[in-house]
């Protein structure tokens, strides 16, 4: 085979040649890949089953111990507590996914129906509170949604509310932060699908007088699934490893998955636990990855073989 | 990469004494007034470098990944005095070289985290306890304002601290804070689960949370830490801290050497300097945490020595314990939180 010279886009070369420039291609992604992504993954892999050490730290002890401790046996003997923290995590992050769906997609659609000149503003519009820091724009809603400001005044005079108290701690004011937090990840990969629509396979589906929902169904959605399902992922994984905002407007009554990998690497100083609950973390948002995939590949049969 | 910048700190190490001139400090954020560092220059000749942390956690983190020759004096609290002795974090004390540790009141030595002061000498000291209004609630204070659902006068806040919660809940039933035993962690467990639930809770905020919410009439008690409320009380008279009737939980930051300090002499020279009657008041006077030093009492601000929320009364001392690292038994604890958290 080496050797044997062969045309590939129009230009004449060989195996070996192609295989270097290949590798020489991915290589900076490779490396970046490995040195962030596979050797701290495998770092937290081995962690896990290590045990914590009498005052902290970690002793190079192997044990399923802590993978047994997820499944939720404890010094009190078996509890549902980890499931449901698992459970609540991935409630919150899908409610927030489907608001945040239902919010975006019509936005996109005002956006892109703009003139071109207003589009880039605001579309960057949308991207500006991403700047500010997370706790801080989390802060700001604790402000806004206080006792004297003027929506607690307005809930309180409608009788939602009783007199003189604040709209947090309340799961309206953690999806309220959830969705204000996530939304600029859903508008624009929604916006760039929206955005070449093409309108063409709208009309020819009107022509063949599909209703307005099968037109939609077929002509659009089938259209923006791409986008859509970038947007999924984009607001359902940082979704589901989130803790700072339902702590700061939920009252912190609740575990979510995020809280108990970080108390096993703060107060409780219990890294090994917190390496495994952070491994599995990981690899749950792996299986929703795929599991986006499959519906993905379901609901658009062509895109499969245009590559 | 990572070679060249070791190289560079080597080489920055061995510069003919850049070391022995300067002492470096870690600690906490505005836990030091800045200008003693000129006032430690003019008396020994040292440069005092301040290096900030925000966590205990963070700082232990720091240290553990080999740290330890990058800071001279470190302050942490009693709590993790043994932790950072099993892991080798800190070395004893030459006790000749602290002449001033005389200064420090009795109450304050010999602590049982550190017998014989072995590995450092108090810093400042604070509590945890309950700010309330006066105006909504009375009588006397006790944890049930907050832990009994039948006995809560109105919107409050838990503390989002899993050991000191947990423990001041165990005082509240009348167990040791340090309990080991699992039965009394689970029925503290259950006991904030149930003050958890109840319609007046306004969930678990840190201590500038708790303090704000009873600042802005949100919530008429909340539990937070002496020093959150210590500078706010004022603002309102009808405002109070107190240290409730079951016990509360007394916390003491330590001033200690580290492990492989490249300046002993300068660090010690730091802690006796920093143990000094006058260096301690204008400290305390600056950053408004109770001082553990009997002789730099005369010169501290009056107005600071008669606040409660900083000085507690005598009787109350009585009351006050020291929460102690566990080792392994801190799992239940563990299990405790994430019980109390999960249900």
């Amino acid at each position: 085979m080496a050797g044997r010279t062969l045309i590939v886009d129009g230009y004449l070369t060989t195996r070996p040649r192609l295989y270097g420039r290949g590798t020489l291609l991915i290589l900076g992604a490779f490396l970046w890949m490995g040195v962030f992504l596979f050797a701290p993954l495998a770092g937290l892999a081995v962690l896990a089953f290590a045990t914590r050490g009498e005052y902290g730290g970690v002793e190079w002890t192997f044990t399923w111990g802590n993978l047994v401790r997820l499944a939720g046996w404890d010094e009190f003997g078996f509890s549902w507590n980890h499931v449901q923290i698992v459970w609540r995590s991935l409630w919150l992050a899908t409610v927030t996914t489907v608001l945040c769906l239902l919010i975006g997609f019509p936005m996109a659609f005002w956006i892109a129906a703009k003139p071109a000149r207003w589009r880039g503003l605001l579309l960057a519009l949308i991207m500006v509170p991403s700047c500010v820091n997370l706790v801080i724009r989390t802060y700001a809603w604790q402000q806004f949604l206080g006792a004297q400001m003027p929506a607690a005044w307005v809930a309180q005079h409608l009788g939602l509310v009783p007199e003189g108290s604040a709209l947090y701690p309340t799961v309206a004011a953690v999806y309220l932060g959830m969705v204000s937090c996530m939304l600029p990840f859903t508008v624009l990969p929604l916006y760039t699908s929206v955005e070449r629509l093409d309108w063409t396979l709208v009309e020819a589906a009107r022509d063949l007088h599909a209703g307005r929902l099968r037109t939609f169904r077929h002509g659009i959605l089938a259209q923006c699934m791409p986008g859509l399902l970038a947007a999924t992922i984009l607001t359902f994984i940082p979704s589901l490893g989130m803790f700072v905002i339902s702590d700061m407007l939920g009252g912190a009554k609740f575990l979510l998955i995020g809280n108990l990998i970080q108390q096993q690497f703060g107060s409780m100083n219990d890294w090994p636990f917190g390496a495994t609950a952070g491994l599995f973390l990981v690899l749950a948002s792996l299986v929703a990855l795929w599991g986006l995939r499959l519906v993905s590949e379901r609901e658009t049969p062509h895109a499969r073989g245009r590559r | 990469m990572r070679t060249a910048f070791l190289a560079l700190i080597l080489a920055l190490n061995c510069l003919p004494g850049g070391e022995a001139k300067t002492v470096r400090i870690f600690m906490y954020s505005e836990y030091i007034d800045p200008s003693l560092a000129e006032l430690f220059k003019a008396r020994t000749g040292m440069e005092l470098d301040i290096q900030l942390y925000e966590a205990q956690e963070e700082m232990i983190a720091k240290l553990q990944a080999g740290g330890t020759d990058q800071y001279d004096v470190l302050v942490a609290s009693g709590v993790v005095v043994k932790q950072m002795a099993a892991l080798k974090l800190i070395r004893p004390l030459d006790q000749a070289l602290l002449p001033n540790k005389a200064n420090i009141g009795a109450a304050f030595l010999n602590p049982a985290f550190d017998p014989g002061n072995q590995y450092g000498y108090p810093y400042f000291w604070g509590t945890s306890g309950l700010m309330y209004d006066s105006a909504k609630v009375q009588g006397e204070p006790t944890w049930a304002w907050v832990l009994d659902p039948a006995k809560q006068p109105g919107p409050f806040t838990l503390l989002d601290e899993a050991k000191t919660t947990l423990a001041s809940t165990l005082a509240w039933q009348g167990k040791s804070m340090n309990s080991r035993v699992p039965a009394e962690i689970k029925a503290a467990s259950e006991a904030l689960v149930a003050a958890k639930h109840s319609a007046k809770c306004l969930g678990f905020a840190g201590g500038v949370d708790g303090k704000n919410r009873v600042l802005g009439g949100e919530a008429v008690v909340a539990m937070v830490y002496n020093g959150d409320a210590a500078r706010h009380l004022a603002e309102k008279p009808t405002l109070r801290y107190a240290l409730p009737k079951e016990g509360a939980e007394i916390w003491v930051d330590m001033l200690m050497v580290s492990a492989k300090t490249p300046n002993p002499a300068g660090a010690h020279a730091l802690i006796n300097f920093l143990l000094d009657a006058e260096v301690g008041a204008q400290n305390a006077n600056f950053i408004q945490y109770a001082s553990p030093n009997e002789a730099a009492r005369a010169k501290i601000k009056p107005e600071l020595l008669a606040n409660p929320a900083i000085y507690p009364a005598a009787e109350d001392l009585k009351r006050l314990v020291y929460l102690e690292d566990l080792g392994r038994d801190s799992r239940v604890w563990d299990a405790g939180w994430t019980a109390v958290k999960s249900q």
